[in-house]
């Protein structure tokens, strides 16, 4: 029998609480049976978690909730590419905080069970990229009504194709190479392609794509441009993401 | 509607000692033998990860909600587990 006032303090406690209690073994028999019973009954309610890394559960919890994971699902549906995509966008908070040991663990456990592909992704996270791509994602599956299957379909290809449709610029690269650069994806009209940039290296892009779409250059290849994503990071820099689209349904090369 | 309901589930991770962590298992029909390796105590087989398809170690085990799910810990096989069974129990 337990003393009523001992059963109203137990009754109190949390699952975490009656856990410690349960372990130390310092209660009476009876109330260690009943203890028992509502550690069964409070685990049945999902309310916990245990684990030995709590903040990294609670980060993908968090992730799992955000409108960027939700609009991925919404588009490519349930897929093992949601565990990446979840990690890219883990990798990219990690990123913008500097955590680069947790990064490499990351990495060699995606490349282990999923090799180049897993790899790729993670990276998109981690230069930025995987936002833009998710914003795109989700536009054009609005935009045209595609399916899950055509939409999972499509970000395989995007992955596969991913060297060949980005350009991540950097200030000694220069504006002029950037301009060239530029010309020469449009000219192997490319479906899509991808420019990223950070920082002054953002602005020097920012100038160097005026001066195309000023020139009338994209519109006269055949492309749309788009700006899709401008955020500020921690260091106050800003990450650009431009998507330039081939608007001709003939002589391009799709993904 | 699904979505909704999933997001207004909030679970809390802790950690736990290893005391509390064995605690629970046994609780839960599971025993840790002398080397810290999990077994079934229904059929004194070596509790194999669902996500890792691996022996799990008491120290390395995540216990997380469901119809007790323990798995090896790290960040990809936390974030499958999200993709593979949180998302499946908390609907």
């Amino acid at each position: 029998m337990i003393p009523p006032d001992v059963y109203s303090e137990l009754l109190t406690k949390s699952l975490p609480e009656l856990l410690k209690l349960y372990a130390a073994g310092t209660i009476g028999k009876d109330a260690i049976e009943w203890v028992k019973l509502r550690i069964k009954k409070l685990w049945e309610k999902k309310q916990y978690g245990f684990t030995p890394e709590p903040q990294i559960a609670s980060g993908l919890q968090r992730i799992n909730k955000s409108d960027a994971y939700q609009r991925t699902k919404g588009c490519i549906g349930n897929n093992p590419y949601l565990n990446l995509i979840r990690l890219g966008l883990r990798i990219e908070e990690l990123s913008e905080k500097g955590k680069i040991e947790a990064i490499a663990n990351m990495r060699n456990n995606v490349y282990d069970k999923y090799g180049n592909d897993g790899i790729k992704i993670l990276n998109m996270g981690s230069t930025g990229a995987l936002m833009p791509i998710i914003q795109h994602l989700s536009d054009i599956k609005i935009k045209n009504n595609y399916s899950q299957t055509y939409m999972s379909d499509y970000f395989k290809k995007v992955i596969e194709n991913w060297a060949n449709i980005t350009i991540f610029h950097q200030t000694e690269h220069r504006k002029e190479a950037l301009i060239e650069k530029i010309k020469h994806y449009m000219d192997a009209h490319l479906e899509i392609f991808f420019v990223f940039s950070i920082g002054t290296a953002g602005d020097q892009a920012k100038k160097a794509i005026s001066t195309l779409n000023n020139n009338r250059t994209i519109q006269k290849k055949g492309y749309m441009l788009t700006l899709i994503s401008r955020k500020e990071d921690q260091m106050g820099r800003d990450h650009f993401s431009w998507i330039f689209r081939n608007t001709y349904n003939f002589d391009k090369v799709f993904l | 509607m699904v979505l909704s309901i999933m997001n207004d589930i909030d679970v809390k991770f802790e950690d736990i000692d290893i005391e509390e962590k064995k605690a629970l298992m046994d609780i839960l029909g599971y025993y840790i033998d002398e080397n810290g390796l999990i077994y079934n105590k229904e059929t004194k087989k070596e509790h194999i990860c669902p996500v890792t398809k691996d022996v799990v170690f008491v120290e390395n085990a995540s216990i997380l909600p469901g119809s007790t799910v323990i798995i090896n810990t790290t960040d990809l096989s936390l974030s499958e587990y999200f993709t593979e069974f949180f998302e499946k129990i908390l609907n």
